[in-house]
C-alpha cells in the first residue's frame, strides 16, 4: 500500500480504481467515495427537529450516540424521500468544520459499490439539472444507467446547492483533466 | 511498540503531574502575596521546585529543568529577606513561563532567550527591589473572612486523600454504560410490577436491583471534582485584573470541597472569569475612592459555591459600589425597555442583551461587558443567575447550576407522535385543560381562575412544528420567576433521563436541550425550558420586544 493521496474530502481520482458506494437520493443515482461511509444501517424514522433545515429529517439513536439524519433528496431538489423496504440510512463521516462528526444520510435504496478510474469519469454536463456544477464531480455511465460523483463535502457543508440563477450546469473547472 | 507507548503514558503522567505542580505553586505564591509571613510557604515552594526539577531532568526536558533549577536558587537567596511583591511578580512569571516550556515540552530543547533572561532574574532575585517588601505593619492586616481559613491552602483538606490517575475517556465509557444501566433499570422495574415470578427470582431481582442503582450512583460521581483547583485559577484572574485596572483586591474563597461536573468545569471557568473580572473592573472602586468611602484600601472579592437537591450554587460578590439603578434604568428606557419601578427587578436588566455591552453604561453605572452572554451561558446549561445588590456595600451574583449534566429527571410528554422530555426541577404542576381555553394566533392563551392568568403554549402547534391534538393537559413550567403552561397531549410519567448531546450538526437548536434515549431505542428531545419562556413575549421578557426568532404557526 501506498501512502494514500486522497484527503477524503474530495475523491480524487487517480489511475488507482477508488472504490465507490451506489446511492440513490430522489431520482437520481450518486457515488460516494467508500472511504467516507461509516456504516448503512436499516431505517428507522428519525426524531424531528424544530426550526431547522427542511432537509434535516431529525435525529437518530446508533448504540446510544445521536446522529443528525439528513434527506439529501430534499437538498439535491427532489421532492422527500418516499420509504420503503429498500430505504436505509447511510451513515457518513461529516464535514471537517463538525470535526467529520457522522450524519445519516436518507438512501432510497443502495445497490453496489464501483471502483472508479480518472478515466471513466464524464464532465457532469447538463446532467446536474439545477445543482450547482461544483457539487458534482463528473458523472459515470454503468450497465445501470448513469450515476453522479458528489462532492459531498461541499453539499453537506452549505446550505445552498441549488443554482439560483437557473442556469444548467456547464462541464466547468470541477471536470478539469477529464 | 509496547516501550513506545508506555513512553507515551509516562509523558502524559509526568505532564499531568507537573502541571498540578505548577498550580500548587502558584497557588503558594499568591498565598504568600496575600500572608507574607506564612513561615512554610517558601519551604514547600522549594520542594515543588526541586520534584519539578527532578522530574523534568529524568524525562529530558532540559529547558524545564534549568529554569526550575534556578527557581530553587531563586528561593534560596531571600530564605532571610522573605518575598516582595516585586520577587513574587518575578516568580509568577517564572511559573508562567514554565508552563508554556511544559506545554511545548521539547526533550534536549535549550533555554529560549526568555527563560534565559528568566533564570538570570530568579538567580538574582535576592537583588530585586527589596524596599518594596510587603509592608507588614502600615497596611490594614488581612482580615479573616469571616467562614474562611486563612492562611491555610484551600487544597490542604483533600490533599491527603489517595487518587488514581485514570483516561477520561475511561471514566465516560463507565458512564456512559452506567447510565445505559440505569435505564435498564427502570424497564425491569416497570416490568417486576406486573410479571409473575417465583418468589425466589423475585428475591434475586430485589437484591440486584438496588445495586444496580447504587452502581449508576457511584460511576456517575466519579466524574464530579472539587471547585478546590477552579477556585484557585482564578485567585490568579482576580490578581491580574486588580493590575490591569489599578485596584487592590483580595479573593477570598469557600466550598472548595463542593463538587460539579467535570464536563461543567470549562463552563464554570469561564463564567467565574467573567464575574471575577467584572468585580474587579466594575464593583470594587479605585483605592483612592474607598478610602474616601471610609472602606479599607483593599476591595474584597468572595467565591462561594454550596451544594443543595442535585443543584450548585456559585456567588461571586464583592464589596464595591454596587449598582447604579438609575443609569440602568436610563439605558433600559433607550433600548425600549420598560423598568418596572422594582429595585430587584430593574437590577436584572444587567444581563438584558444590548444593555450590559454599552461603553456608555460601564461608565455611569459601574456594570461591564458581556453579561447577557454569561447569563445566556448558564441558562443553556439549565442553570439560571440573577443579581441583588446595595448601593455603596458591594453586588452579589448568585449563579445555580445543575450538579451534573449527564443525568436528569425528566418528566416525558407526548405530543402528536412525539415524546419530548421536560427537565422535571423546572416542572411545577400538571393541570386538566378547561373546555373553553383560547388560544391566539401566536398560540398563547390565558389559564384564568388563580390570581393571575396563566400563559399556555400550544407548544407542538407554536414551536415544534408538531401539532398534537385537542383534549390536552398543560404542564405548567417556571424559570427564572416566570410561569408558563405548556399544552401536550398527554403525561406519561417521569424518570431518570441520559443527556446526550445534540451533536456539532445541530448544536444550539432553539428550544431543544439534548436528546434522550426511549426504552424502545427512539430518541426523544430534551426541551430548553428557559429558552421557551424567553420565547413567550406575554411573560414580560425585556428581549420580547426585540426581533428574535418569533413564534411561529404550524404550516
Amino acid at each position: 500500500m501506498t501512502p494514500t493521496e486522497a484527503s477524503g474530502d474530495r475523491p480524487s481520482l487517480h489511475s488507482r480504481a477508488m472504490p465507490m458506494l451506489r446511492c440513490r437520493f430522489g431520482a437520481t443515482d450518486y457515488l460516494l467515495p467508500l472511504d467516507r461511509i461509516v456504516e448503512i444501517v436499516r431505517y428507522v424514522r428519525p426524531t424531528p427537529v424544530p426550526e431547522v433545515a427542511p432537509w434535516i429529517a431529525g435525529v437518530m439513536n446508533l448504540r446510544g450516540r445521536i446522529h443528525p439524519v439528513i434527506d439529501l433528496a430534499i437538498k439535491l431538489a427532489d421532492p422527500p424521500t418516499e420509504v420503503d423496504e429498500e430505504t436505509c440510512i447511510v451513515l457518513v463521516h461529516g464535514p471537517a468544520r463538525d470535526a467529520g462528526a457522522p450524519l445519516g444520510l436518507i438512501s432510497g435504496r443502495v445497490t453496489t459499490i464501483h471502483d472508479l478510474k480518472r478515466g471513466d469519469l464524464d464532465p457532469p454536463r447538463r446532467l446536474t439539472g439545477r445543482l450547482r456544477a461544483e457539487f458534482i464531480e463528473g458523472s459515470f455511465r454503468t450497465a445501470e444507467g448513469i450515476a453522479l460523483v458528489l462532492n459531498l463535502e461541499r453539499v453537506l457543508s452549505t446550505d445552498q446547492v441549488l443554482d439560483e440563477g437557473g442556469t444548467t450546469a456547464t462541464p466547468a473547472s470541477t471536470a478539469e483533466g477529464a | 511498540m509496547s516501550d513506545d507507548l508506555d513512553w507515551e503514558q509516562l509523558l502524559k503522567i509526568h505532564r499531568a503531574e507537573s502541571e498540578e505542580r505548577l498550580a500548587t505553586m502558584e497557588a503558594a505564591l499568591l498565598d504568600l502575596e496575600r500572608n507574607p509571613s506564612s513561615p512554610d510557604a517558601i519551604e514547600s515552594l522549594r520542594r515543588d521546585a526541586h520534584t519539578l526539577k527532578g522530574n523534568a531532568g529524568m524525562f529530558g526536558f532540559n529547558a524545564i529543568s534549568s529554569l526550575a533549577h534556578a527557581f530553587e536558587d531563586g528561593l534560596d537567596s531571600i530564605c532571610g529577606s522573605g518575598a516582595s511583591r516585586a520577587r513574587l511578580e518575578v516568580l509568577l512569571r517564572a511559573v508562567d513561563l514554565l508552563r508554556s516550556a511544559l506545554a511545548a515540552a521539547e526533550p534536549e530543547a535549550a533555554l529560549t532567550p526568555a527563560e534565559q533572561e528568566m533564570a538570570t532574574r530568579l538567580r538574582n532575585l535576592e537583588a530585586v527591589t527589596s524596599e518594596d517588601r510587603m509592608p507588614r505593619g502600615d497596611e490594614p492586616p488581612v482580615e479573616d473572612p469571616p467562614s474562611g481559613r486563612p492562611g491555610e491552602a484551600p487544597e490542604e483538606g483533600r490533599s491527603s486523600r489517595a487518587t488514581l490517575r485514570v483516561e477520561t475517556s475511561r471514566v465516560e465509557a463507565l458512564i456512559e454504560l452506567a447510565s445505559e444501566i440505569s435505564i435498564a433499570r427502570s424497564r425491569l422495574e416497570n416490568l417486576l410490577a406486573s410479571a409473575e415470578l417465583e418468589p425466589a427470582a423475585r428475591d434475586a431481582l430485589d437484591d440486584a436491583l438496588p445495586l444496580l442503582a447504587r452502581l449508576t450512583d457511584v460511576a456517575l460521581g466519579m466524574r464530579l471534582v472539587p471547585f478546590g483547583p477552579i477556585f484557585a485559577t482564578h485567585r490568579r484572574t482576580a490578581r491580574d485584573a486588580a493590575q490591569t485596572f489599578s485596584r487592590e483586591v483580595r479573593l477570598e474563597t469557600s466550598g472548595e470541597d463542593v463538587e460539579i461536573d467535570l464536563a461543567l468545569v470549562d463552563r464554570v471557568n469561564e463564567i467565574l472569569l467573567h464575574l471575577v473580572r467584572n468585580a474587579v473592573a466594575h464593583g470594587i472602586e479605585s483605592p483612592e475612592a474607598r478610602e474616601a468611602a471610609a472602606k479599607s484600601r483593599v476591595g474584597s472579592i468572595r467565591i462561594e459555591a454550596t451544594a443543595a437537591a442535585g443543584q450548585v450554587f456559585l456567588e461571586v460578590g464583592d464589596d464595591g459600589a454596587g449598582l447604579n439603578l438609575g443609569a440602568i434604568r436610563e439605558r433600559a428606557r433607550r433600548l425600549g425597555l420598560e423598568p418596572s419601578g422594582d429595585d430587584h427587578l430593574d437590577a436584572q436588566l444587567v444581563f438584558a442583551a444590548g444593555l450590559s455591552t454599552a461603553a456608555a453604561l460601564s461608565e455611569l453605572s459601574g456594570r461591564g461587558v458581556g453579561l447577557d452572554s454569561v447569563k445566556t451561558a448558564i441558562e443553556r446549561l439549565s442553570g439560571s443567575i440573577e443579581v441583588r445588590f446595595e448601593p455603596g456595600k458591594g453586588t452579589r451574583f448568585r449563579v445555580r447550576l445543575p450538579l451534573t449534566l449527564a443525568m436528569i429527571r425528566g418528566l416525558y410528554v407526548a405530543i402528536g407522535a412525539e415524546r419530548y422530555v421536560l427537565p422535571m426541577d423546572m416542572v411545577r404542576e400538571c393541570v386538566a385543560t378547561p373546555a373553553d381555553l383560547a388560544f391566539g394566533p401566536d398560540g398563547v392563551g390565558f389559564l384564568s381562575g388563580a390570581a393571575q392568568p396563566l400563559p399556555v403554549l400550544r407548544l407542538g402547534a407554536a414551536l415544534l412544528g408538531n401539532p398534537g391534538r385537542e383534549d390536552q393537559h398543560i404542564v405548567v413550567v417556571s424559570h427564572g420567576g416566570k410561569r408558563l403552561g405548556l399544552l401536550v397531549d398527554l403525561v406519561a410519567g417521569e424518570g431518570r433521563v441520559v443527556v446526550k448531546p445534540m451533536g456539532p450538526a445541530l448544536h444550539g437548536t432553539r428550544s431543544v436541550f439534548g436528546a434522550a434515549i426511549l426504552g424502545d431505542g427512539y430518541v426523544a428531545l430534551i426541551l430548553d425550558v428557559p429558552d421557551i419562556i424567553s420565547r413567550v413575549p406575554v411573560l414580560g421578557n425585556p428581549t420580547a420586544s426585540h426581533p428574535r426568532p418569533a413564534l411561529h404557526d404550524s404550516h
